[in-house]
C-alpha cells in the first residue's frame, strides 16, 4: 500500500458522512476504481512523458480553510454571483442569484435537488481515468450551477477555488457541475490559485451539460503556485444545436495535467476548445484533450497555443473521434507553440479517429522559435529587440484570449501575461 | 545626408560588396540599378543594418554620424527607413499597434512624448489615402494575407507615417502591375523635398519614368560601375545589363 492509499483511508474516514445512499455507493466505486488502476505512469500511451508517480509517496492531508485569495485573476469584480472556496470549503459568496439560476455547494444542491444530481454527477464517458476516480471517492465538495430553461445569464459567474499556505502536503478534489438547461446561456469562470510553499495537489472535475439550443462559455484559469500539482477532468457533453466555448489558461503549478472531453450528443452543436499555456522553469503541462463527434452536422474548433521558457516541457494530444453516424463533422485543430528557449520542449500528437465518410477534419501542429525576419522587420522601424520580441509573444497569446468574451477578465489575464514576460526578462 | 566610401562587405566567405563609393545629399534622389546578383539587395542589407552580412572595410556616414556602429532600431529613430523588397508577415500583431510602437519609439529617441490617440489616428487616415488603402487594412495583421500590391503600399505608407529623413527602397516595384507601381510612386513622389532623401535600389527602368532620379547608378559584381543623370536609366532599358560583360571585360 503506497503512503497515498493510506492517507486516502484517513481521509475517507475524516470526510463528512454522505446524506444520501446513493453518494456513498459512488464514493466506494470511485475509491475501487481508483486502487484498480492505480496512479497512471509514463509508460501507460496517454500518460507518456507525464509523470505524477511521486504522488503516490506523499502522505496527502486534507486542504485546510485560509483567507480569501489577494491574487487580482481572482478579484475581478465582474459584479455577478461569485464564490469563493478555500481548502475545499466555500468560504465567501458575493453577488445575487439572478432569475432562472440556481446556484450553491454541492451538499445544497443535493438537498435541493435530489436524486437529479446523480444522473448530472456521473457519466457514461468511456474516458473514466484514475484521477477522475479519485475525484468521485470524495465527491461532497464544489460548486453547482443550474441554470433553467431559457434563462440568459447576463453577468459571469466565478468561481475561485484556492489554497492558502498549507501547514503539510494538502489535497482539495472540487467538483463543478455546470447545467444549461434547453435555450439558456451562461457563463462560468472557475479559477484555480493557491499560495505557499508546501506541495499541494488539486484534482479538480468539472461537467458541463449543455441541453437543446442553450449556450455556455466555461474559462477555467490555472493559476496555482510553483509547488502545486494539478489534474483536472473537463467533461461537456452537447444536445442539439448548443454552444460550447472554453477556454482553457495554464499558468501556474509545477505539473498540471487537464483531461479534456467534449461529446458533441446533438446534431448541430458547436464546440470550441481555446487553450493557452505559458509556462517556465521547471513547469510541466499536459492538455490530453478528446472531441467526440457523436452525431452530424456538427462544428468544432480547437486552438491550443503555447509559450514555453526555460527547461518548460507541454504535451498537447489532441484527439478528434468520429463516430460513424457523424457524417458531414467539420473539425479543425491546431496547436501552434513558441519555445523562447532552447531547453524548453513542446510536444504534439494529433489522433484523428474517422469512422464516418463526409466529413472535413484538418489538423496543425508547429513547434517553432521567434521569427527572425520579423524581429528585423520590426527593429528596422525603430522598435527595439525586446520591444520587437515582447510583441510578438503577445500576438500568440493574444488570439486566445481575444476570444473570451468577458472583457475585464480578458484584459486582467493579458496584463498577468504580460508580468510573467517581464519577470523571464523575454 | 549619406556617405558611402569604399563599403565592402561579405557574407559567410563569399564578398558581396567590393569597394561602393555613393554621396547622397539632401533632397536627392539617387537610384542604383543593376542585374541580379550585383549586390543591390546586399546593399540595402548593410545600409538597414541586417546582421547576416560583414562589412570588412569602409564607412558610411548618415547625417554626420557612424551608421554602421547604429542598431537597426537606432538608424530607424534617425531618420532612416528602410522599404523591404519581402515585407514580412507578422500574424497577430496589427497594422496600427505595430505603427503606433514604431511612431512612439521614434519620438521616444527625439525626447518626445507618446502621441495621444486621435492625434495618431488623424495622421493614420491622411497618409493611408496617400496609398490609397481603406480604413480596414488598419486591424489586420502586418501584411498577413496581403497581395504583393498590399504589401509594397504598406512599405510606402509606413514611410509616410514615419517621416524618414533619408528611404530606401529595395526593389519595390518589383513584383507590381502598373497601377501598383503607380500608386508606390505617387506616394514617392508626395514625399520628395529638400531635405528627404531616397535611395532607389530597382532592377527595372520602369519605375524611374515615374520616380524621375537626381542620379542613377549601375551596380556590377559589388562596385558601382557607371554613374550618370536620369537619360542612363533609359539607356540601361534599352540596352539591357548584358552589356557590362563586355565593357567590364575591355576595361580589365
Amino acid at each position: 500500500m503506497t503512503q497515498l492509499s493510506a492517507a486516502l483511508d484517513t481521509l475517507a474516514r475524516e470526510q463528512t458522512a454522505p446524506i444520501v445512499g446513493w453518494l456513498a455507493e459512488l464514493r466506494r466505486a470511485g475509491r475501487l476504481e481508483f486502487e484498480r488502476e492505480g496512479l497512471p505512469t509514463p509508460k501507460m500511451e496517454s500518460w507518456r512523458g507525464t509523470n505524477v508517480t511521486p504522488l503516490g509517496k506523499i502522505s496527502f492531508v486534507a486542504a485546510t480553510p485560509a483567507d480569501a485569495p489577494t491574487h487580482v485573476l481572482a478579484n475581478l469584480g465582474l459584479g455577478g454571483l461569485r464564490f469563493v472556496f478555500s481548502g475545499g470549503q466555500l468560504i465567501a459568496t458575493e453577488g445575487g442569484t439572478p432569475a432562472g439560476l440556481w446556484a450553491g455547494t454541492f451538499t445544497d444542491a443535493l438537498q435541493h435537488f435530489g436524486d437529479r444530481m446523480r444522473d448530472w454527477v456521473t457519466g457514461e464517458e468511456a474516458e473514466f481515468g484514475a484521477f477522475e476516480a479519485l475525484n468521485q471517492a470524495f465527491l461532497g465538495s464544489g460548486a453547482v450551477i443550474v441554470v433553467e430553461e431559457g434563462a440568459v445569464i447576463e453577468a459571469p459567474i466565478e468561481i475561485v477555488y484556492a489554497l492558502g499556505p498549507q501547514a503539510s502536503e494538502a489535497i482539495q478534489q472540487p467538483r463543478t457541475l455546470i447545467v444549461a438547461a434547453a435555450n439558456s446561456r451562461v457563463q462560468v469562470i472557475e479559477t484555480f490559485v493557491s499560495e505557499g510553499r508546501t506541495p499541494t495537489l488539486t484534482n479538480a472535475v468539472t461537467r458541463t451539460l449543455i441541453g437543446e439550443n442553450a449556450s455556455v462559455e466555461h474559462v477555467r484559469l490555472q493559476i496555482e503556485g510553483p509547488q502545486a500539482w494539478h489534474v483536472s477532468t473537463v467533461v461537456s457533453r452537447q444536445d442539439r444545436s448548443s454552444r460550447y466555448t472554453s477556454h482553457h489558461i495554464n499558468l501556474g503549478a509545477r505539473l498540471a495535467r487537464h483531461n479534456t472531453l467534449a461529446v458533441l450528443d446533438g446534431e448541430g452543436a458547436h464546440c470550441v476548445l481555446n487553450g493557452l499555456y505559458l509556462v517556465s522553469g521547471d513547469q510541466h503541462v499536459d492538455n490530453n484533450t478528446v472531441l467526440d463527434h457523436a452525431k452530424p452536422h456538427c462544428d468544432s474548433r480547437e486552438l491550443f497555443k503555447g509559450i514555453l521558457a526555460g527547461k518548460a516541457r507541454s504535451i498537447f494530444t489532441g484527439r478528434i473521434i468520429v463516430r460513424p453516424d457523424a457524417q458531414k463533422t467539420d473539425a479543425k485543430q491546431s496547436n501552434p507553440n513558441l519555445l523562447l528557449s532552447p531547453t524548453a520542449l513542446a510536444q504534439t500528437r494529433p489522433q484523428l479517429e474517422i469512422y464516418a465518410d463526409d466529413v472535413r477534419c484538418t489538423h496543425g501542429a508547429t513547434v517553432g522559435r521567434m521569427d527572425d525576419d520579423a524581429i528585423f522587420y520590426m527593429r528596422a522601424r525603430g522598435l527595439s529587440e525586446t520591444a520587437a520580441r515582447n510583441m510578438l509573444i503577445h500576438a500568440v497569446a493574444a488570439e486566445v484570449l481575444d476570444a473570451i468574451d468577458v472583457p475585464r477578465l480578458r484584459d486582467a489575464l493579458k496584463a498577468e501575461v504580460s508580468a510573467r514576460l517581464e519577470r523571464l526578462g523575454t | 545626408m549619406l556617405e558611402v566610401k569604399d563599403l565592402r562587405a561579405r557574407v559567410e566567405e563569399k564578398e558581396i560588396l567590393k569597394g561602393i563609393n555613393l554621396h547622397v545629399r539632401a533632397g536627392e534622389v539617387h537610384a542604383i540599378m543593376g542585374p541580379n546578383g550585383s549586390g543591390k539587395s546586399t546593399l540595402a542589407g548593410v545600409l538597414a543594418g541586417r546582421e547576416t552580412y560583414e562589412v570588412t572595410a569602409g564607412t558610411v556616414r548618415f547625417r554626420g554620424e557612424d551608421l554602421l556602429e547604429m542598431e537597426p532600431q537606432v538608424r530607424a529613430c534617425k531618420g532612416l527607413f528602410m522599404a523591404f523588397q519581402y515585407p514580412v508577415e507578422i500574424p497577430g500583431v496589427s497594422t496600427i499597434n505595430f505603427l503606433k510602437a514604431a511612431v512612439n519609439a521614434l519620438r521616444k529617441h527625439r525626447g518626445e512624448g507618446e502621441l495621444d490617440a486621435m492625434d495618431f489616428l488623424t495622421l493614420v487616415r491622411e497618409k493611408l489615402k496617400m496609398v490609397d488603402m481603406d480604413e480596414s487594412f488598419l486591424r489586420r495583421s502586418v501584411n498577413e494575407g496581403f497581395s504583393g500590391g498590399e504589401k509594397k503600399r504598406n512599405e510606402i505608407f509606413q514611410m509616410a507615417v514615419l517621416d524618414p529623413k533619408l528611404a530606401i527602397l529595395d526593389e519595390t516595384d518589383s513584383g507590381l502591375d502598373i497601377d501598383a507601381l503607380k500608386i508606390v510612386a505617387d506616394g514617392v513622389n508626395a514625399l520628395r523635398s529638400d531635405d528627404r532623401s531616397f535611395v532607389v535600389i530597382t532592377h527595372y527602368q520602369r519605375l524611374l519614368s515615374h520616380i524621375v532620379p537626381d542620379r542613377v547608378h549601375v551596380l556590377h559584381d559589388g562596385r558601382i560601375v557607371r554613374s550618370g543623370g536620369s537619360e542612363l536609366a533609359l539607356e540601361l532599358e534599352e540596352r539591357g545589363y548584358g552589356w557590362l560583360e563586355g565593357e567590364m571585360a575591355e576595361q580589365a
